[in-house]
């Protein structure tokens, strides 16, 4: 007798495990039909409830709607796409459901022509995973039965057969659906954060870290890294653990690994959880300079100089600052930022109050600092040039009784003079004599028995940052007695910035 | 009488189908195809003016997956598995580095990552009513090794689906994008280039 009893209660185990899913057993929490042709986060609250009508018609049990809110706000969950596969299962447990569906609609109109598309995939609950899902789509004029009998006319016509289509799809299939198991852990780790994820000499850092459970939490959580380990502590915020991890002093890439410690005994390593970056060098930053002419490592420019800050490998910085600085060691202008290096800089050869400088040398230096503390400078030498600097100084001298202009490079020039021009012309503004030269410093005869004892030279030049400057000077006194310096009574510049 | 109905009927049938531009689909190189039982769909990028098609088309693309039996990872996962990583989803979709789908493969335990583009989406007329057009781009990488398994290209008409009078015609994007994808992973089934061996 007993055995008989034995052999039922088994038959009647064995029943109910291989027995099929049915519809009129099914629990199904629907959520909040997302509409996102209304905008990404649009829900269509009427069209929930016409699909929780056609899957109640179908013999599915459908979850009270307040519970599903409740639940989406206390999760903080805005729609169904962010119902990840741990927080399905939680889901599951919690309102006590087997799938959950989510619905999207893809296309509505309701106006001429009416029609509806949408997507709808199911969620099993035990194991969070996609397990079905169809796209429905119907349009007016899809709809031509023979005679015109039971032809749909309404927009809201369509929507229902749409729905009454689904729900019964889904009835036919729910028998044959497989019981996936999970594929991901019992825990999901959503956030962490660490800080600064770069450090030195050992410093520790500061890590964060959010997790979900499918059940109750673990007994503790523990980091690792090769320096030590650490048992984060709980937050007040919920689903958050924290602690400072100590760090490993060697210079590079180290990671950290999180350790859960069940109650029953067991842990679960996780690998990789995020690395932490150590540096005990300076940064090592290259200032680009892009524009201007490198004579001897001090780039010359007239109106601007592009310099491009680069970061030789790849650090965070926390600061910046630039500092340009006369020839006497005086400091003329000061930038800065609590933020990585700009992508470009343009210096326009101007103090702090945006005044034009004088020419001569300046040096710009560029320090910054890592977020772990190192600090470096870089120094960078440039030469401006105004564009109307005078390039080349004329005088007149008289070797052996021969009358010759003497052309010398201006003082302190550092740009040379690519090309010279010399024009004589007589005070009527007859032109007499022309010559074209390429160096200096250049010596150029005035030819004899020029009809006049008195010119006018004129002497154009060019530099090699493409400066064009033409100097005109007083008249040449053409008496082989002394020599004198040629006058300048007034200087005409046209110059061009570039070319 | 009616044999001739009959054979009129399949020709018509006939005819219609023959106007569809075949699948332009690569299989770049000789990649041994693995188990792609569990894919992991990426939002597809979208080169169209309406805002929101990328995200329809990858939902439109899980269904059928989901309804050839396969397993799709869960959308949700995914973003969490970028959010973690601080991760932008174009960087994953445009420029998805070897490392990145190498740890998506790990963490969300799946083999194959299907990515795609809407090229263009637009609306013709036929005969009275406005017929979408879509334009669309499907590919297929291995997760583990971030290498292209086979490209797909297809550019079709709700029209192309007339059969006789009005019916066939495909009137809504929806349906069109669902008919394209479902040719493209025929497509790769027929080629072999897809396959899950599910294990007993």
């Amino acid at each position: 007798m007993r055995s008989v009893a034995l052999s039922f209660i088994l038959f009647s185990l064995i029943s109910i495990i291989l027995l099929p899913r049915q519809a009129s057993a099914y629990r199904i929490a629907l959520l909040p039909a997302q509409d996102l042709t209304a905008s990404r986060s649009g829900l269509d609250i009427a069209l929930t409830d016409q699909i929780s009508e056609a899957l109640l018609q179908q013999g599915f049990e459908v979850i009270p709607r307040q519970q599903i809110i409740d639940f989406l706000v206390a999760n903080s969950i805005r729609r169904g796409g962010e119902i990840d596969s741990l927080t399905a299962r939680r889901m599951s447990i919690q309102l006590g459901c087997e799938g959950i569906l989510l619905t999207t609609i893809t296309e509505k109109s309701i106006q001429r022509q009416p029609k509806i598309g949408m997507t709808i995939i199911l969620l099993e609950g035990d194991s969070g995973e996609q397990i079905w899902g169809t796209t429905i789509c119907d349009h007016i004029n899809d709809s031509q039965p023979m005679l015109g009998i039971g032809r749909l006319e309404t927009a809201q016509q369509i929507k229902q057969h749409s729905l009454r289509m689904m729900a019964e799809q889904l009835s036919e299939t729910i028998v044959d659906l497989p019981e996936l198991p999970p594929a991901l852990p019992d825990y999901r780790i959503t956030d962490i954060d660490l800080k600064p994820t770069l450090v030195r000499q050992g410093n520790p850092v500061f890590c964060r870290v959010k997790i979900k459970f499918l059940n109750d939490g673990p007994d503790y959580l523990e980091v690792e890294t090769s320096a030590g380990s650490t048992i984060l502590r709980k937050s007040r915020i919920a689903h958050y653990y924290e602690g400072a991890v100590a760090t490993n002093p060697r210079d590079g890439i180290h990671p950290i690994r999180l350790k859960i410690h069940w109650s029953d005994g067991h842990s679960e390593l996780v690998d990789n959880l995020i690395n932490y970056q150590v540096a005990n060098t300076p940064p090592p930053i290259k200032m680009h300079v892009a524009t201007g002419l490198n004579i001897e490592e001090t780039y010359a420019f007239s109106e601007s100089v592009v310099i491009i800050p680069q970061m030789v490998e790849k650090r965070p910085l926390d600061r910046w600052k630039l500092v340009i600085k006369d020839r006497e060691g005086k400091t003329i202008l000061t930038e800065g930022k609590n933020a990585s290096l700009p992508e470009r800089l343009e210096w326009r050869g101007t103090d702090a109050y945006n005044q034009r400088l004088e020419t001569g040398r300046y040096t710009m230096i560029m320090q910054v600092w890592d977020i772990a503390g190192n600090e470096n400078r870089v120094a960078t030498k440039f030469y401006l040039q105004p564009a109307s600097q005078q390039m080349i100084n004329i005088s007149q001298v008289v070797i052996e009784g021969e009358n010759y202009l003497k052309l010398l490079p201006a003082e302190n020039q550092l740009v040379p003079v690519e090309q010279w021009s010399l024009q004589l012309e007589t005070p009527d503004g007859n032109s007499v004599y022309n010559k074209t030269g390429w160096e200096l410093p250049s010596l150029v005869p005035i030819p004899q028995d020029l009809p006049v004892d008195r010119l006018i030279c004129s002497v154009q030049s060019l530099d090699r940052l493409g400066n064009n400057v033409e100097i005109k000077t007083a008249e040449i006194n053409l008496t082989p007695s002394h020599d004198q310096v040629a006058q300048r009574p007034r200087m005409q510049t046209e110059w061009t910035a570039d070319f | 009488m009616m044999k001739l109905l009959l054979s009129t009927i399949v020709t018509l049938l006939v005819s219609a189908c023959v106007g569809q531009p075949p699948i332009t689909t690569e299989i770049p190189g000789q990649h041994q195809t693995s188990d792609f039982c569990r894919i992991t769909v990426l939002p597809f990028a979208n080169d169209s003016d309406e805002p929101r098609l990328g995200l329809v088309a990858k939902k439109i693309c899980q269904t059928e997956l989901l309804q050839r039996g396969a397993q799709v990872v869960n959308e949700a996962d995914v973003r969490l598995f970028l959010h973690r990583r601080q991760t932008f989803t174009s960087q994953l979709t445009d420029q998805g580095s070897r490392e990145l789908y190498a740890a998506l493969a790990d963490e969300l335990k799946t083999k194959g990552i299907i990515r795609g583009r809407i090229l263009n989406i637009s609306e013709e007329k036929s005969q009275g009513e406005i017929i979408p057009v879509v334009t669309l781009q499907l590919e297929l990488i291995n997760a583990m090794d971030g290498h292209l398994i086979t490209s797909s290209f297809l550019r079709r008409s709700g029209d192309d689906y007339r059969t006789i009078l009005h019916y066939g015609v495909i009137r809504t994007q929806t349906e069109l994008i669902r008919q394209i994808i479902a040719e493209i992973f025929n497509d790769w089934i027929s080629r072999g280039v897809v396959s899950c061996q599910k294990s007993a």
